[in-house]
């Protein structure tokens, strides 16, 4: 077997464990024998929360992850660019402004699908906004500074949305769209969510054996009779259907993205066709992970997801910084 | 001689005992001044008293001047006496007396004795005791008529929020004979519930805020979760009431219309 199918095997392997791992923590502390016999002793409770609590729950973080992992992986080969990811240039920042607009303005009151459409307007905006700031060269300063200011603009768009909302509680849920969460979700965020994102990793794959001979620079892509801008757009419509519904019903989940491409490439190597479906693989495992750590940990209320992923990603991502420094010093 | 100037010193007393204009700059204050004062007494009261999510005398407040609790505005209005609560707003209090206001501070009721003492002291210092004294009566009757029966019940705000002892709303429930589960879930001390938890534990009544709010948000979509609406199709039990968050959000005499309406609403329930 080779080593990228090992890679992938494991890493089945282990969202398998986690998935039954993420069913069996919860608020509510259920004995292990009681989650297994739910299905078949007729045990009405368990099984209520086994399916619509947790497993939506599950659901999500898995998909959301997937999305977050590849589409990170296909911005870093699009932009040739170790930095990018949709949390750090902005993306998931205007998907959730996106979102906010939908769903305080009552419109996903009256068309749910609202929400997530929201959510996806807002992340296309915010990748074509990046791409016309970096003028897709995907230089580091240029990439930072366009992610610094969509990320400024569209944060301060949504606390502003939620501070002018006439319900009180609304201000209160800043946190939530700033530092996404996984609580209390329903098979009808899955529902809402889930196939936008199926659809946006579809297409990323189809632009993965493009983004390859991009790596060669896009003179080079169009001499192998790469469509340079076709696969642009392939990339920019598969990450704004990958991110933004998931952020629409999560909130803002940050540096999914960029750590799992780099923890991967080292196993599997950079070319995209190989790297993205192993980082949907391992962004749906950290995300999953990374949710059931939000559980275990004793807070009031439920630590918020977005935090637990920022903890982790933005240490990493000052490390690549400095490391990418020296090596252009 | 000396009869005629203590008889001057105590009529003047009393003027000061009878404040004729009167501004307060806490909600849970205003309260107090709707329920115990004069009409002609009120000179300010908050602008959140004009929202009746808020307020139970949204109808009232609109006759009124409002302030927001500024300093500028008070020293405008130059009202005889400033109502405010005792932990909040403590650097307007300050600015407020070195200004030469007269302020007095109310303590936040978590119990119907607090509410008791709280009815007492807010008129002495309006001036109207005697009407505080039927208030405070009408409170102590609240303790004497318990329903007996006790379903367990639990208050849940938007978002989960379930109210702690720093708040009447355990008072509430155990005025209206009913058993807090709030406790039992770990939350004696207050916090958000979650919906594995109220699930599992399913008490039988759900108290929820009764007036629909202005405008959207994801704290609504609490109580609407799916695995609570299946299943309390399923076995029964949550069984909503609406109690406006407002009523006993004050130790005031709307407490009493509160627990009143709960109780009427347990009644009726099936």
């Amino acid at each position: 077997m080779s080593a990228p199918r090992r890679i992938a095997v494991l890493q089945i392997a282990a969202i398998v464990a986690a998935l039954l791992a993420s069913l069996t923590v919860g608020a509510a502390a259920i004995p292990l024998h009681t989650l297994l016999a739910a299905p078949f002793v007729g045990d009405a409770d368990t099984w209520l929360i086994l399916r619509e609590i947790r497993l939506p729950r599950a659901l999500l973080a898995l998909a959301i992850g997937a999305g977050l992992g590849m589409s990170g992986a296909a911005l870093q080969a699009l932009l040739r660019n170790p930095l990018a990811e949709p949390g750090v240039v902005g993306i998931s920042s205007t998907a959730a402004f996106g979102a906010v607009l939908a769903f305080y303005s009552g419109l996903s009151y009256t068309l749910p699908l609202a929400l997530p459409l929201g959510g996806l307007a807002g992340a296309l905006a915010g990748t074509l906004l990046m791409l016309r700031l970096t003028r897709g060269t995907g230089a580091s300063l240029a990439l930072i500074l366009a992610g610094v200011a969509l990320t400024t603009f569209a944060s301060a768009g949504t606390s502003l949305v939620l501070s002018l909302a006439p319900n009180p509680y609304a201000a209160y849920e800043i946190i939530f769209w700033l530092m996404g969460s996984l609580a209390d979700r329903s098979l009808a965020h899955v529902a809402l969510a889930v196939p936008f994102i199926v659809v946006g990793l579809a297409l990323l794959m189809y632009a993965a054996r493009d983004l390859e001979a991009l790596a060669l620079g896009e003179d080079s892509a169009r001499s192998l009779g790469v469509d340079v801008a076709r696969l642009k757009l392939a990339v920019v419509v598969g990450t704004a259907l990958a991110v933004g519904p998931g952020v629409a019903v999560a909130g803002f989940i940050g540096f999914v993205g960029l750590l799992v491409p780099h923890a991967l490439r080292p196993f599997v190597g950079a070319r995209p066709a190989r790297l993205l479906p192993q980082c949907a693989l391992g962004g749906a495992l950290a995300t999953l992970v990374a949710d059931i750590a939000c559980r275990l940990v004793p807070t009031l209320g439920e630590l918020k997801l977005g935090i637990v992923t920022a903890l982790l990603g933005a240490p990493f991502f000052l490390w690549l910084l400095t490391r990418e420094r020296s090596l252009h010093a | 001689m000396h009869a005629a100037a203590l008889l001057l010193a105590l009529a003047s007393l009393h003027c000061v005992a009878a404040p004729a204009r009167i501004a307060s700059i806490n909600l849970c204050t205003d309260a107090l001044l709707f329920d115990l004062a004069a009409p002609a007494q009120i000179a300010s009261v908050t602008a959140l008293s004009r929202d009746p999510t808020l307020s139970t005398h949204a109808a009232r407040a609109r006759d009124v001047p409002v302030n927001h609790g500024r300093a500028e505005e008070l020293l405008t209005l130059a009202p005889d006496l400033v109502l405010a609560d005792g932990a909040s707003a403590a650097a307007t209090v300050a600015l407020l007396r070195r200004l030469g206001l007269r302020v007095e501070t109310l303590p936040m009721a978590t119990n119907l004795s607090d509410v008791i003492a709280l009815v007492q002291r807010a008129g002495d210092l309006i001036g109207a005791p005697a009407r505080a004294a039927a208030l405070a009566a009408r409170l102590v009757a609240l303790e004497a008529s318990p329903p007996t029966a006790a379903p367990t019940a639990l208050i849940v705000q938007p978002g989960g929020f379930v109210p702690g002892p720093d708040t009447l709303g355990p008072t509430l429930l155990a005025l209206a004979g009913l058993r807090d589960l709030a406790p039992a879930l770990g939350l004696d001390r207050g916090g958000f519930a979650n919906v594995e938890t109220l699930l599992l534990a399913r008490p039988a009544v759900l108290v929820r805020g009764g007036e629909a709010s202005a405008g959207r948000a994801l704290a609504d979509n609490f109580l609407n979760h799916p695995a609570l609406v299946q299943a309390r199709h399923a076995h029964g039990g949550m069984h909503p009431v609406a109690v406006s968050d407002a009523a006993w959000a004050c130790g005031s005499a709307s407490l009493i219309d509160a627990v009143t309406h709960l109780r009427a609403a347990l009644a009726s329930a099936p």
